[in-house]
């Protein structure tokens, strides 16, 4: 990490400076990143030497030192059960969903607000839209569950446009429990998601705006021409991180919205591992191995997505 | 010549468990003077009683704990002192999980909320072999087990083949009565249903100083109870009647677990088998019923159930409901006939109506009915059998292992205090509290607990004796101070209610009768659990997690009909989804266990 930073700081104009002539002349800048250093050691590198537990029958009283090694049983039994593969499929389809509804819509709220003149309006619905991220999972889970209930508001807006009425999480059509995870995520994030982009939007050349507006060009013309061109690596770089982490498809809210009936359509990845790992018997090895396999794939994912993205883009973050 | 048969086995028997105990090493209780006799314990949760902080201040463990023990009888007496620890409530099973993994537990665990079992933990150097200890300071928990031989040899675990004791467990002399199980509506009954013989109306009204009900109800069968498959459904049409006559739309007659289960796969055994594990009563072998015949006849009642519209048309989606509070909000709001209830419903103990007559709460009247003898559904072997699975608490109970962090301490002081609480006299003060005399020497011996016992209303006792039988004082049953102070509910114990006086209205005593009227020994319970070696283990663990999401799923698509209980082609294909699941496997464990 610290070696990222040195690169960092040569590119920035430090160009030849050695680590310690370095060190010596952004020393607060490092002691800054210490506390994070720490952090990220104590919690994210150090806890990876339980990756180990994937290979093996971990018992407690052995430790990881002492239980059986057992290579690849506990992936074996993992793609050999029949629920693992549905929790896959499952997943993938929500990830892939949440990233094609759920890129635009921040970016759309950023643009639309850049281009608000009342103020007053506009932070009623900034704050309307930053809401629902800062309301707890149950709570918003509850509300969805009350809105798709047999009597819920959307279920009686969607019995009005023709379609039966039902609870509609119970359905276990495709893909029905999908849409609504994808839209729920769409109303929590959208609001959040989009000050990012409406502080970038902000830094915009204003001038570059005033000259195209003299050369004739309209509202829409400067947002497609100036703004968006100017927020691109912005948005690139939002891409790529969530295309890394579109795998970590949102345990607590499945949790909270799916049932038994509906497993088979709404089981995901971390449900999957909650689920076979917390039974009667704590099972690590299958728990580790299928928190492993999430995290392969989503490392991988991130190497894609930053090649494509130096490569498209001219930007990467690594 | 039987009786020289059976002499002789039992002979047999005796020479057998002697020699197996034979190995047991005497033991120099001496040697152990001057070691700690400070111990720790891990209990599974806390006191609810905002009286005490800590289970140990409560005051018949601070009595007992200011008893002096003497293990080989040369008077060279010791006290032992327990420090309990209590898990954090709502997270005690990660609590345990994570002292266990991280090695900081303490000298007693108990085992009932942590996901391992005893043979494993003394595989894994955890636990203690405990089997000497128990041999020679333990003969009151030993007699427990001579006194019910159905329970002989589940005390001990297998090692190496030799029966040996890690572990100790709660008992209980007498099976408590049931607080829950089957309940309906009787008001409904009384105030919809005909006589099915006359065709005349029922009759029925609280008695004059309001503790007891009484009416003229006769089922179908000709019982007052609702005994049979079709005394159930003649109950759920008039169910239906009344649901239709009180305009309730969004009610229903049954309510039944998202699982498509009644109770704990209670009622399932009416029918002659019982879709799990259990202990076949008639053979004693742990047996799995899911893809029997039996079963299936089981699923075709309550498909038919569903088709009628008896059964709650959206049981599936009450998946995080508890099985005895499932969709409570209607339960509570009168507009279910029948469901999994608790005793404390029954009666009009559910009348919250204020007088209100529009209320579907007012005149509530909540009776128990017993698992019913299917004479409807499946051939005749399915018919007539007397039901054998009920959930309900069982003579073992709780489980304690004794770890490696007290194998340096005073063992022989420890064990004979355990032994204490199934002594006569321990098993009276863990039962039922402190008297009246026992509490007034508290107020010298430990003054703080003295002062809880008045705090708590039980200054005077927790209990009296009228007439040879232990009357619990009424606020042990009205307050949880009271309760949560008299008795070391958490304790390995002997709970003995052998001569408890119950004092319960007619109509509530009749309900806990119906409750316990057929045996319940089927369950299997936390000492056969707990002799599973880590790979058996490992093997339930796999079931508990694949086979019960797909059983959740499948179930209750035969009820509602996605899947066609009455096609031969859906049930071969479930049967044989669920035989890919090795369910044998477990069988065997189990039999192993059992010894057949």
């Amino acid at each position: 990490m610290s070696g990222y930073i040195a690169k960092t700081a040569n590119r920035t104009g430090t160009g030849g400076d050695t680590w310690k002539k370095d060190f010596r002349k952004n020393g607060i800048l490092y002691l800054l990143f210490l506390p994070l250093a720490v952090y990220f050691i104590i919690f994210n590198y150090i806890p990876m030497a339980g990756i180990v537990m994937a290979f093996e029958n971990f018992k407690i009283g052995k430790g990881i030192f002492g239980s059986e090694w057992v290579g690849l049983a506990n992936f074996q039994r993992m793609f050999s059960g029949t629920a693992f593969l549905p929790a896959l499929r499952n997943t993938v389809c929500m990830a892939v969903m949440s990233l094609l509804l759920g890129f635009l819509p921040p970016i759309i709220l950023a643009l639309l607000f850049s281009e608000c003149r009342l103020k007053k309006f506009k932070r009623v619905t900034q704050l309307m839209t930053y809401m629902p991220y800062f309301v707890s999972s149950v709570v918003v889970c509850a509300l969805v569950t009350e809105f798709f209930n047999r009597d819920g508001a959307i279920t009686a807006l969607l019995s009005g446009l023709g379609l039966p009425q039902q609870n509609w999480l119970a359905n276990t059509d495709i893909p029905v429990f999908w849409l609504i995870y994808v839209f729920m995520g769409i109303w929590i994030n959208f609001g959040y998601g989009s000050i990012i982009y409406t502080t970038a939007i902000s830094k915009v050349n204003g001038e570059m705006k005033e000259a195209a507006a003299l050369d004739g060009a309209n509202r829409f013309k400067t947002i497609w021409y100036i703004t968006l061109p100017s927020i691109k690596p912005l948005c690139i770089m939002q891409l790529t991180m969530a295309i890394g982490t579109m795998f970590m498809v949102g345990f607590d809210r499945v949790l909270l919205l799916y049932m038994p009936k509906t497993y088979a359509v709404s089981d995901v990845l971390y449900t999957y591992t909650y689920r076979m790992a917390f039974g009667s018997k704590i099972d690590y090895g299958l728990s580790t191995a299928s928190g492993l396999f999430q995290s392969v794939i989503g490392m991988l994912l991130l190497v894609v997505s930053n090649k494509l993205s130096r490569k498209l883009a001219n930007y990467s973050l690594f | 010549m039987m009786k020289r048969i059976t002499s002789l086995v039992l002979s047999l028997a005796v020479l057998l468990a002697c020699a197996v105990f034979a190995q047991a090493e005497s033991i120099d209780s001496d040697s152990y003077l001057g070691k700690s006799t400070v111990f720790t314990f891990t209990a599974d949760t806390g006191v609810n009683s905002p009286l005490v902080t800590d289970y140990a201040q409560i005051p018949p463990l601070q009595y007992i704990m200011n008893k002096e023990w003497d293990p080989a009888g040369n008077g060279n007496t010791r006290k032992v002192e327990m420090k309990v620890i209590t898990p954090p409530s709502g997270n005690e099973r990660d609590y345990l999980t994570n002292i266990l993994s991280t090695g900081d537990y303490t000298d007693l665990m108990s085992l009932q909320q942590v996901g391992t079992t005893a043979l494993e933990m003394y595989e894994n150097g955890q636990a203690l072999d405990i089997t000497d200890y128990v041999m020679q300071y333990m003969p009151n928990y030993r007699a427990y087990f001579d006194r019910h031989p159905t329970l002989k040899g589940r005390e001990t675990c297998l090692v190496n083949g030799e029966p040996r004791y890690l572990c100790l467990y709660g008992l209980t002399e007498k099976r408590i009565p049931a607080w829950g199980g089957m309940v309906y509506r009787r008001d409904w009954i009384v105030k919809y249903g005909k006589n099915p013989v006359t065709g005349e109306g029922f009759t029925g009204s609280w008695s004059e100083d309001g503790t007891n009900w009484t009416d003229d109800v006769v089922f179908p069968s000709g019982n007052p109870d609702p005994m049979t498959i079709s005394d159930w459904e003649w109950m759920m049409d008039i169910f239906q009647t009344a649901l239709n006559e009180l305009g309730i739309d969004d009610g229903y007659a049954l309510s039944i677990s998202a699982n498509g289960m009644i109770g704990v796969n209670d009622f399932e055994s009416t029918f002659g088998d019982v879709g799990t594990w259990y202990i076949n009563p008639q053979n004693g072998e742990a047996s799995f019923g899911t893809t029997s015949d039996n079963y299936r006849a089981y699923l075709d009642c309550l498909r038919t159930w569903y088709e009628k519209g008896w059964i709650n048309p959206y049981f599936y989606e009450f998946s995080n409901d508890m099985f005895f509070m499932v969709d409570a909000g209607s339960v509570y709001s009168g507009k279910v006939g029948a469901w999994y209830g608790m005793d404390n419903q029954l009666g009009n103990a559910m009348d919250f109506s204020g007088g209100d007559e529009s209320n579907p709460l007012n005149g509530i009247v909540v009776f128990g009915a017993p698992n019913p003898i299917n004479d409807m559904y499946g051939d005749e072997s399915m018919q007539g059998n007397t039901p054998f699975f009920f959930y309900a608490s069982g003579l073992i109970g709780g489980q304690v292992v004794v770890t490696d962090k007290a194998k340096d301490k005073d063992l022989p002081a420890l064990f004979t205090f355990l032994d204490y609480f199934f002594s006569p006299e321990g098993s009276i003060i863990a039962t039922y509290g402190l008297d009246a005399e026992q509490t007034k020497e508290l107020e010298a011996i430990n003054p703080d607990s003295y002062r809880i016992c008045q705090e708590s209303g039980l200054g005077n006792g927790a209990y009296t004796i009228v007439d040879g039988k232990y009357r619990r004082d009424d606020l042990y049953f009205t307050s949880e101070d009271a309760s949560g102070t008299a008795v070391p509910l958490r304790f390995i114990r002997l709970e003995d209610t052998s001569n408890m006086l119950y004092e319960y209205p007619e109509f509530y005593q009749h309900t806990l009768d119906l409750w316990g009227m057929y045996p319940v020994d089927a369950l299997i319970g936390n000492e056969i659990l707990a002799q599973l070696t880590p790979e058996e283990s490992s093997i339930k663990a796999g079931l508990d997690a694949e086979y019960s999401t797909y059983m959740a799923q499948a179930i209750p698509e035969f009820i509602t009909g996605e899947r066609d209980i009455r096609s031969d082609a859906d049930w071969e294909a479930f049967c044989n989804a669920v035989n890919a699941f090795k369910p044998e496997e477990y069988t065997n464990a189990l039999n192993r266990i059992l010894g057949k």
